[in-house]
This record gives C-alpha cells, sequence and structure tokens, in this order.
C-alpha cells in the first residue's frame, strides 16, 4: 500500500496541525487584506478604462495599475 | 432558456504581448496521448502563463463570491489529515462502496460515484495518493443559475463548491476512523486531478459539447468534489444516458456562446478526439463575467426534471438489432 507522509504522530503531529492552520489563516487573512487593498485598486482601475473605452494591460500591472495616458502612437497606448 | 442580456464579447483587459496560447497548452491538435497541463486555475503549484488573468479574475470577483473562496479554503485544511488507528479490515468491496455512498448522500451528496484513478486523469507531473477516487456532485440553485453570467449565478457556483468540498471533506473523516487514509479534492482553482474525467468514469454522467459534465439528473447544474482513498471499494462503470447523441445535433450551447467558443464538431486534443472549448476565445468571458456559465445553463439537459425523460428518449430513438439501418 502506498503510503503518504502525514508528519510526526503523537503530540508532534498534533502541534504540527495546529501550526498548519496557524498558517492557514494567516494566508487567509492576508488574501482578505490583498483583496481589499490591492484588488480595490485593480477594480478601480478596471471601471475606469471600461468607462474610457480602454484596455488594462494584465501584463503591465500590478506594477503599473494605472500609467499615465501615453503619448500617442507609443506601445502601451489603449485602443 | 435563453441568457438575458448577456454583455458582449469587448474586453476592457488583456495582454500587451499574449503570454500562450491555451489551446496550444491543452493540446488541441496533438495526435500523442498524454496527460493534461495546468493552464489557468492553479492552486497548487508554480507560475502558468495566464497568472495575471487568474490573478485579475481574483480581484474584480465582488466579495460576495470572495468570501465562499475564502470558507473553501478553510473548510479543506483538514483536507489530508491521518488516518484514525489501524486500518479495518474490508471483506466485501461491494458493500463497502454501498456505505461510503449511503454515507455521502446522508451528508447531502446528490450524486455518488466510484472509480479507479487513471494516470491521464491527473495533471502531468503530479501523482495519486490513492487507488480510488469517490466522486461527489452537487446541483446549484436553478433559479440563481438563471441568471448567468450575472452576479447571482457567480455566487451560487462559490456557494456551492464551498458546499460540496463540505460533504468531501465530511466523508474523508468517516474513512479515516475506519483507520484508512483519504485526502479531499475540492478546490474549484484546480489541483493535481481532473474532476470531469474521474467523474465519467465513476458513472456520474458524461461530457457533453460545452466541455462540461452532463448528469442524468441534473444535466450540467451541479459541481464536482472528489476523496481519493485506498479503501478498497467496488468501482462503478462509466454510463451512457444519451449525451452523445443529443449533442451531436443540438447546437444550444454553440448558439448562446457570446465569444462562440463552442466548437460544433469534436476536436483532436492530446490525441484523443473528443468535444472542446476553445481556451483563447473563453477565457476572457471567462473573467469578464466572474465565470460565465451560459453554456451550462442553456443546456437543455440542465432544465429542471428533463433529464430522465430526454435521456429515456434519446436511447429508445437509437436503432436496434442487426437490421435496423445505421443512421
Amino acid at each position: 500500500m502506498r503510503t503518504i507522509d502525514h508528519g510526526p504522530s503523537g503530540g508532534g503531529a498534533a502541534w504540527s496541525r495546529v501550526l498548519r492552520r496557524i498558517r492557514l489563516l494567516r494566508r487567509l487573512g492576508w488574501m482578505t487584506v490583498d483583496y481589499f487593498l490591492v484588488g480595490g485598486r485593480v477594480r478601480r482601475a478596471y471601471r475606469e478604462r471600461v468607462r474610457r473605452g480602454e484596455t488594462l494591460y494584465l501584463d503591465r500591472w500590478p506594477r503599473l495599475p494605472d500609467p499615465k495616458p501615453s503619448k500617442p502612437g507609443s506601445a502601451g497606448e489603449a485602443t | 432558456m435563453k441568457p438575458r442580456n448577456p454583455p458582449p464579447p469587448t474586453y476592457y483587459f488583456g495582454y500587451e504581448s499574449p503570454p500562450a496560447s491555451g489551446n496550444a497548452i491543452n493540446g488541441l491538435g496533438s495526435e500523442k496521448r498524454s496527460r493534461a497541463r495546468h493552464v489557468f486555475h492553479n492552486a497548487t503549484g508554480g507560475p502558468l502563463p495566464f497568472d495575471a488573468v487568474d490573478e485579475f479574475f481574483g480581484y474584480i470577483n465582488p466579495w460576495s463570491v470572495v468570501r465562499y473562496m475564502l470558507a473553501n479554503a478553510w473548510q479543506l485544511r483538514q483536507s489530508d489529515d491521518p488516518p484514525k488507528g489501524a486500518p479495518t479490515p474490508v471483506e466485501d468491496p461491494v458493500e463497502m462502496a454501498d456505505i461510503i455512498k449511503s454515507e455521502a448522500r446522508a451528508l447531502g451528496a446528490e450524486l455518488v460515484g466510484i472509480a479507479e484513478v487513471d494516470e491521464h486523469a491527473l495533471y502531468q507531473g503530479r501523482e495519486a495518493p490513492y487507488k480510488y477516487a469517490i466522486c461527489i456532485g452537487l446541483s446549484m440553485d436553478r433559479d440563481e443559475m438563471v441568471q448567468a453570467p450575472q452576479e447571482p449565478a457567480a455566487v451560487e457556483v462559490m456557494r456551492t463548491y464551498s458546499n460540496v468540498a463540505r460533504i468531501a471533506v465530511g466523508l474523508a473523516k468517516k474513512i479515516r476512523r475506519r483507520g484508512w487514509p483519504a485526502r479531499v479534492y475540492g478546490n474549484p482553482n484546480g489541483s493535481d486531478i481532473l474532476q470531469i474525467p474521474l467523474a465519467v468514469a465513476a458513472g456520474l454522467g458524461q461530457l457533453g459539447k460545452h466541455g462540461s459534465m452532463i448528469s442524468e439528473e441534473y444535466g450540467s447544474n451541479f459541481r464536482l468534489a472528489a476523496v481519493l482513498t485506498d479503501l478498497p471499494m467496488a468501482v462503478d462503470r462509466p454510463v451512457d444516458i444519451g449525451v452523445e447523441d443529443l449533442c451531436l445535433t443540438c447546437r444550444r450551447c454553440v448558439i448562446d456562446c457570446p465569444p462562440g467558443a463552442i466548437f460544433n464538431e469534436k476536436q483532436l486534443v492530446r490525441g484523443e478526439e473528443k468535444w472542446y472549448v476553445d481556451f483563447d476565445k473563453c477565457l476572457p468571458y471567462f473573467v469578464k463575467t466572474l465565470g460565465c456559465a451560459i453554456c451550462i445553463e442553456v443546456c437543455p439537459w440542465s432544465e429542471p426534471g428533463r433529464g430522465p425523460e430526454l435521456s429515456q428518449r434519446l436511447l429508445a430513438r437509437r436503432p436496434v438489432g442487426p437490421t435496423a439501418s445505421p443512421t
């Protein structure tokens, strides 16, 4: 029978489970913060682009969520 | 059912330099039989070419959807707990399969089937920890889903994923109490296994033209999760409910798909002729509309109560005996 490593047994296993859950809670907490902080900027940028009929380029975001208007004809100009 | 004023396929987001073709990653046109590769969602692996659009999808989803994603992740904390004690010997795998199925139903599952894990039900580079997969299906609220591609449908999809994962976690706990290991796969954002091939092998339904599964009772209006285990159980067989007969003539999903992503004919994908959805056309609309779901809701099989009668009619139409003329 194939087995899977569940970590140490006994008290060690219980602690390892507790630590895993703390890490998960921390990750979910950060995901929530990220959703409201970064996500808020992204949603605003997206709504604004939709309103202007422009494109939000995903390969430049999130480093440049809302770039300054580019010169006509330059790369990245919304079409 | 026709979708009510779906938004047009005009995108206000995109890649300045497209990272790859999703169809190429999926192996469209490839004659070589191979395993699938992650292309969009990939909760348990490394970076993907379409990560930016995946992240964007997460951010533009409303909080009403995201809270279910978080709930799902929290439920899955128990996805891989260790078994309790030594394994209880199983004398009759058929009886054990029946017990497990009735336990799954008691927990709320509406569709349950068991299959052996095949290597083609695993993504490339991934391994199955255990031999058997218990596939679980849970139907979605039709009143919410007919609003696809609007927000209420997206909320309902994520709520159902969260509920089906809860059922799978409960079932895994029962298996572990018997001393057998069990791992839950209930993350809608991709994992090591492909849910649809496993569920088809477990007899939950057949693959439809729209690339989703069709079950006899719920059509495509359901979501899947799976529990992998080594608990010896009798496996189910794939079913023939007449989906091929319907999809070969029906064009409902092809017509109603706003970006025109659904092929009307089967395609060669990784060495296999099968129904396929054009990833590159589907994905931007899928993201823009928070998961779309038009194709699964316009499918005639998804109308409540229609499936069993439709299946019976389609199967009865087939030629019987050696004298029947081929169609």
